[in-house]
């Protein structure tokens, strides 16, 4: 999990950004209307960051190559964790709205 | 018990140009391995390939006579410190070490300025203090074996003597495979020495051999 983490911080910034975005539109329009919209805004800039990140700085892998996580686990897991924490954020703001 | 990696029957093309057949290596834990060969030889690819990383055609490499097969980079066997970065620029030099399961003390105890830069990441250091910190932490990683392309690069000739003498200690227990253009440093270090030219690996048993092969211009 330490690795996926590490990995994840990587790219934290413009994903977390995505979900809070989603949050507001919960907060603005006080339901979960949006929350397809939100998903494929994720998948997409989940997709967009991979490729940046394959393309722009491959390097990097040799260190989680290293740990025994090749480019697909990574992905993988580290999509998963974004939507565990998308689906976390976007469940307390509806518990804090009603 | 000794640990025994073997990879033969490699083959790699690029452009259909063959750029390795015919290769044949072996390593054990409690030597080093050196290899040698010409820019553009074949030798980061042949490592890449056996680290499990690298797509061939076809390949066997082997521990203690069992197949490696799949994303055996999952299992740990082999680390590889890379020609290039090893530590990507947002892992600070601590994080990185406590993931490689590598106990900072003992870095310190070996290199102790290592603990003027252990809360950095890995682009507020130079390129010689950064390369001499990735080849310990693969040196160090509880792997049973190393592959290290290029480690002396960019390395100041005190560090190049530290890095020698804690290679020709961390071999008892593991295998080491090493390459770099540095031929000396190599060909000290080497418990056996292979020379990797036309894409074919030949076991070196005396430096006349590297001449030979028009690796060296003279003796």
């Amino acid at each position: 999990m330490r690795i996926v983490l590490t990995f994840y911080r990587n790219f934290l910034w413009p994903v977390l950004a995505i979900s809070l975005f989603g949050c507001w539109l919960i907060w603005i329009y006080g339901s979960w209307q949006y929350i397809v919209l939100v998903f494929w805004m994720k998948v997409i800039t989940n997709t967009l960051l991979g490729l940046f990140i394959h393309i722009f700085s491959p390097d990097q892998f040799y260190f989680f190559n290293n740990l025994g996580y090749n480019k697909i686990r990574l992905y993988v897991f580290t999509f998963f964790l974004d939507m565990v924490i998308w689906f976390l954020l976007s469940w307390l703001t509806i518990k804090i709205l009603l | 018990m000794k640990n025994i990696l073997e990879f033969d029957s490699l083959d790699l093309s690029f452009d259909g140009r063959k750029i390795l057949s015919g290769i044949y290596m072996v390593c054990q834990t409690g030597e080093v391995v050196g290899l040698l060969g010409r820019n553009g030889s074949g030798k980061s690819s042949l490592m890449k390939a056996v680290f499990g990383i690298l797509g061939v055609e076809h390949k066997s490499v082997r521990v203690n006579g069992v197949p490696l097969q799949g994303d055996y980079n999952r299992k740990r066997i082999i680390a590889y410190l890379p020609q290039g970065k090893l530590i990507p620029s947002y892992v600070s030099l601590r994080t990185a070490f406590s993931l490689f399961k590598v106990d900072i003390d003992r870095v310190t105890s070996v290199v102790p300025q290592v603990k003027d830069f252990v809360n950095l990441k890995s682009n507020e250091l130079s390129g010689g203090s950064l390369r001499l910190i990735e080849a310990l932490l693969i040196l160090y990683s509880p792997v049973p074996f190393c592959i290290l392309d290029e480690p002396f690069t960019g390395l100041m000739p005190i560090h190049i003597e530290t890095l020698k003498s804690i290679i020709a200690k961390s071999k008892h227990g593991k295998g080491i495979i090493i390459s770099d253009q540095m031929h000396r440093h190599i060909t000290e270090l080497s418990d056996r020495l292979f020379l990797l030219s036309n894409g074919k690996t030949y076991e070196i048993k005396e430096r006349e051999r590297l001449f030979e092969l028009g690796y060296l211009h003279s003796l």
